[in-house]
This record gives C-alpha cells, sequence and structure tokens, in this order.
C-alpha cells in the first residue's frame, strides 16, 4: 500500500473508479464485485475515548450496504469515517486502515475536500441551503468551477430526474429550497448530492424523519441509483435495510464494566439474506428479532 | 439490555405447543392402530376419528395463528424459520393422521386371522417401525436436533425393504383376493408414514438454522 499512498501523495489525487476497476477486478476475483472501500481494524477515537474498536469490512461498488444496530454501537462514526466527516470533529482520531478503491484515504496529502466530493453524504435531518432549489443542486458544480449556465441547467435537471423530484419542482425551481415538505427536501438534499457526481453516497438515516410515503420513495430512488452508485446506509429501521440492502453490517455495543466505558464492534457482516434469515451470532439474533437492543 | 417483545415470544410459544399436540397425536395413534389392525379392535377406530375431528380443528387454527404473527411482527431469523416451517409440517401431520385413521380402519373389515403368519409379522414389524420414526421425528423437532434427518433417511430405506417384502408376500396369492387388496393398501400406508417422518426432519434442518456462535468477546 506504501506505493499507492505515495501515487496518491504526489497527485493529492483519489484514483478514478474506472482507471482501477479492472485492476480491483482481478484483485478481488473472489468477491462479487470491486471493492470500493476496505477498512482494516479500524477504531475511532474522541480524544482518549474508544468509540469503535477493530471494524474490518469491506463495501463493494454497485451495491447497498447497510449499517444497523443498537444506539451508541458506533455505526454512524464508522460512516463518517468513509468520507472524512469526523476529520472535523476535535479530537476525533483514526486508528488501522481505510482503502477507498485501493489508496489509503487517510494518507498524507489527501484532502478531505477530495474525498468529500467523490464520496457525498445525506444526513439525517433534510438540510437545504436557505436558496432557490436549483441553487441548492447548482452548488456543489458551481464550487468545482461549472459557470456554463446551459452545463448547470443540465446538471440540475438530471440530478433532480435522479432524486425523483422534478415532475415535483420543475416548475418552481426558483422557490426557496425551505419551502419543501420533509420527503421533498430530503430528495432535494440527495439531488445535490448527485449533481457533482459522486462515486459514493453515505446516508446517514435518511428516512427517519420521513413518513411511509416518503420512505418509499427515497427507498426507490436508491434502488434506481445504485447502478451508478455505490451507497452506504444507516438506519434504525430494520424492515428497510432488508427492503433496500444488498449486505448488511450489525454492530454493537461493548461495555467495559470495570472503566464503565462502552465501546462499537462490528459483530457480523454478511449478505442481507443470512443476516435477517440465518444470523450467525446471537447478538445479531437477539437483535433483528427485536429480543434485546 | 433489556429483553423485549415478550407478547409475541408467547404467541410463538403457544404455536409450538399447538404442534406438539399435532405430534403426539400422530406418534400415539401410530402403535395403536396397528394394534387394531392385528387384533381386529374396531374400539380403536372410534378413539382415533375423534381424534381426527380435533385435528381437523387444530390445524386450521394453526394456520390462522402464524399468519397473523408473519402479518402483525415481521417476523425475521429463527422466528421466520420457525413460522414458515410450521406451515410446511402441519399439513404433513395431518396427513400422517389421516393414515394412521386409513390403518385402523382396516380393522373393521379385516380379521386379524384372514392374515398369513408372515404378513402379519411384516405388518407388525413396519408397525413398529414407522412408530419409532415417529418418535424421532417428534424428537428432532422438539429438540431443533438438524442431524436427525440422516438417521431417519437411513430407517425409511429399511422400511422400504419391509414394503417390497410385503408386497412380494401379497403377490404370492396366500390370502383372498380383497384381503390381499386391503393389505396392498395398507403397506403403501405405513410406508408414506415413513416418508412424511422423513421429511420433518428435513424441515428441521432449515428449521435450526445455522450453529449460533456464542458472543466472541
Amino acid at each position: 500500500m506504501e506505493q499507492s499512498e505515495q501515487n496518491v501523495a504526489a497527485k493529492t489525487e483519489l484514483p478514478k473508479p474506472a482507471a482501477v476497476q479492472d485492476m480491483q477486478r482481478s484483485a478481488f476475483s473472489d468477491t462479487p464485485g470491486t471493492a470500493v472501500f476496505d477498512a482494516k481494524n479500524v477504531s475511532l477515537y474522541y480524544g482518549s475515548f474508544r468509540a469503535v474498536t477493530d471494524v474490518s469490512l469491506s463495501i463493494y461498488e454497485h451495491e447497498i450496504t447497510a449499517f444497523i444496530g443498537p444506539s451508541g454501537c458506533g455505526k454512524t462514526t464508522v460512516l463518517r469515517t468513509l468520507n472524512r466527516m469526523n476529520d472535523l470533529i476535535v479530537g476525533a482520531r483514526v486508528e488501522g486502515e481505510v482503502h477507498y478503491r485501493g489508496a489509503s484515504l487517510y494518507g498524507s496529502g489527501v484532502s478531505p475536500i477530495a474525498v468529500r466530493r467523490r464520496i457525498g453524504m445525506v444526513f439525517q435531518k433534510p438540510n437545504p441551503f436557505p436558496k432557490s432549489i436549483y441553487d441548492n443542486v447548482a452548488y456543489g458544480p458551481r464550487i468545482n468551477g461549472e459557470r456554463n449556465k446551459g452545463k448547470l441547467n443540465e446538471i440540475v435537471e438530471r440530478s433532480l430526474r435522479q432524486a425523483a423530484l422534478w415532475d415535483e419542482v420543475k416548475d418552481r425551481l426558483n422557490k426557496s429550497g425551505l419551502s419543501l415538505s420533509g420527503g421533498q427536501a430530503q430528495r432535494l438534499c440527495i439531488a445535490r448530492t448527485l449533481a457533482v457526481e459522486p462515486d459514493v453516497v453515505l446516508m446517514d438515516e435518511p428516512c427517519s424523519a420521513l413518513d411511509p410515503i416518503a420512505t418509499g420513495r427515497i427507498e426507490d430512488l436508491m434502488h434506481e441509483i445504485k447502478s451508478q452508485y455505490t451507497i452506504v446506509i444507516v438506519t434504525h429501521n430494520m424492515q428497510q435495510a432488508t427492503r433496500v440492502s444488498d449486505r448488511t453490517a450489525f454492530f454493537s455495543v461493548l461495555r467495559n464494566e470495570e472503566s464503565d466505558t462502552r465501546t462499537g464492534v462490528l459483530v457480523e457482516y454478511d449478505r442481507t439474506e443470512n443476516i435477517f434469515q440465518n444470523p450467525r451470532d446471537s447478538r445479531t439474533q437477539a437483535y433483528v428479532t427485536g429480543r434485546m437492543g | 439490555m433489556v429483553e423485549h417483545r415478550q407478547e409475541f415470544e408467547r404467541e410463538l410459544e403457544a404455536i409450538e405447543a399447538k404442534v406438539i399436540e399435532l405430534f403426539a397425536m400422530v406418534a400415539e395413534d401410530l402403535p395403536g392402530a396397528t394394534q387394531a389392525l392385528l387384533t381386529g379392535n374396531a374400539q380403536v377406530l372410534q378413539m382415533l376419528n375423534e381424534r381426527e375431528q380435533l385435528i381437523d380443528a387444530l390445524y386450521p387454527e394453526i394456520e390462522e395463528l402464524v399468519n397473523r404473527e408473519i402479518l402483525l411482527q415481521a417476523p425475521v431469523a429463527s422466528d421466520l424459520r420457525f413460522l414458515l416451517s410450521v406451515l410446511r409440517i402441519v399439513p404433513e401431520l395431518e396427513r400422517s393422521h389421516d393414515l394412521v385413521v386409513q390403518i385402523a380402519s382396516r380393522a373393521n373389515h379385516l380379521l386379524g386371522e384372514d392374515l398369513s403368519p408372515r404378513t402379519r409379522g411384516l405388518v407388525e414389524r413396519m408397525g413398529i417401525l414407522a412408530s419409532d420414526m415417529w418418535r424421532q421425528a417428534v424428537d428432532s423437532w422438539y429438540q431443533r436436533d438438524r442431524s436427525a434427518a440422516l438417521a431417519l433417511e437411513e430407517r425409511d430405506d429399511e422400511m422400504d425393504e419391509f414394503h417390497a417384502s410385503l408386497l412380494t408376500e401379497l403377490a404370492s396369492g396366500r390370502m383372498a383376493l380383497p384381503v390381499t387388496m386391503e393389505m396392498t393398501l395398507v403397506a403403501r400406508f405405513y410406508e408414506r408414514l415413513g416418508d412424511h417422518a422423513v421429511n420433518i426432519a428435513r424441515r428441521v434442518v432449515y428449521l435450526a438454522g445455522p450453529a449460533t456462535e456464542p458472543p466472541a468477546n
């Protein structure tokens, strides 16, 4: 991995998906697809507190991977290590290795900004900017230097269509993003994320503030865009995990009685149907059947 | 961590109890039916017919309970495997008890003396074997023992051999034609009872699921 780190440092660029695809395919020929992320023995600290311990997992291209588990199990923390969102928290520190398409995500010379351009994120609460619907979606491309009005129009329409919002807002693109309903606002945030054509979309409980109809729309759209993106979703709703995801990672909390501390651990990671039909760990069994947690 | 979903847990236990009840009726009535056939005791048949009515009521009741739990509780993992397994084996239990009643009903128009000694011997042994197989099937379900399927498949080969021997004996023409015809059916009923026991033990493999590992930490 040293070599790829040097490459990254030299170019301050993360490898493009297409460029490494063939290489990855041979390297991971026994896996169902190309691994987009490889996390090895990742622990995350907030100061001296270890929030997550020793997580190792691979996330595959064009799949939807769900993280489930009780509160405080570290699933959101792990999600945020995938696009270096934890860098924004003072005192947060990552141990272990996170590789994104073969390159170390935390290597020296890798800019967190470049990472987040490639790996977008949708948050729990819809957070449209206090700007027009159009400007919300055009925001990212403009920052990336896109000035061509025609090109921007195209991006805005494409992104809103992908987010299944176009038909509802095409006649009021100049209205404020804050005027939308909760479900629409969340789809606007998804459109805003898709507008910069990321490789990966991280979703942190994207539907927890939405009603079942709006949730259904978001789930449909996840299915529709997964052929073009890789999606990782944190969800508290296990039925949602079974409906949308290809793979599920179950995290749990490990208590240390002596020091009275808690740390998140990855208990089991498998194809979703195995996690929900034939879980191998008794803790997974207890959690998915609703007996514990 | 707190344990919850106790109501759901109780519903599942109630379903299991009813399934065990069905199992018990088949396993208990099978030796009685063989006995009735060999001794010509028609009283057993009346008792079995009453049981049959109980089963006819219990069978749809279990189905309805399972349907409701699947609908309302969104079961997964061992809960889902259990409920689906119940749906699949309850018809096997109902049909198996039918076969038991069919065997016993031959006691009505067949006298023990009508049978050749070899036929009697074979029927007796098929009866014992079928009863054993059913006891094993009940245990495998109750204990979620995924190893029973293999053992029962071997015993079913034994049953098939008895079945073939009995047919050969019947074909020899030593008994009156009506008796021979009835006994051909009886032979088939035992053979089917063996098959159902094997089917159930195979369902248990799915029901038991993978070996659950204890927490690693």
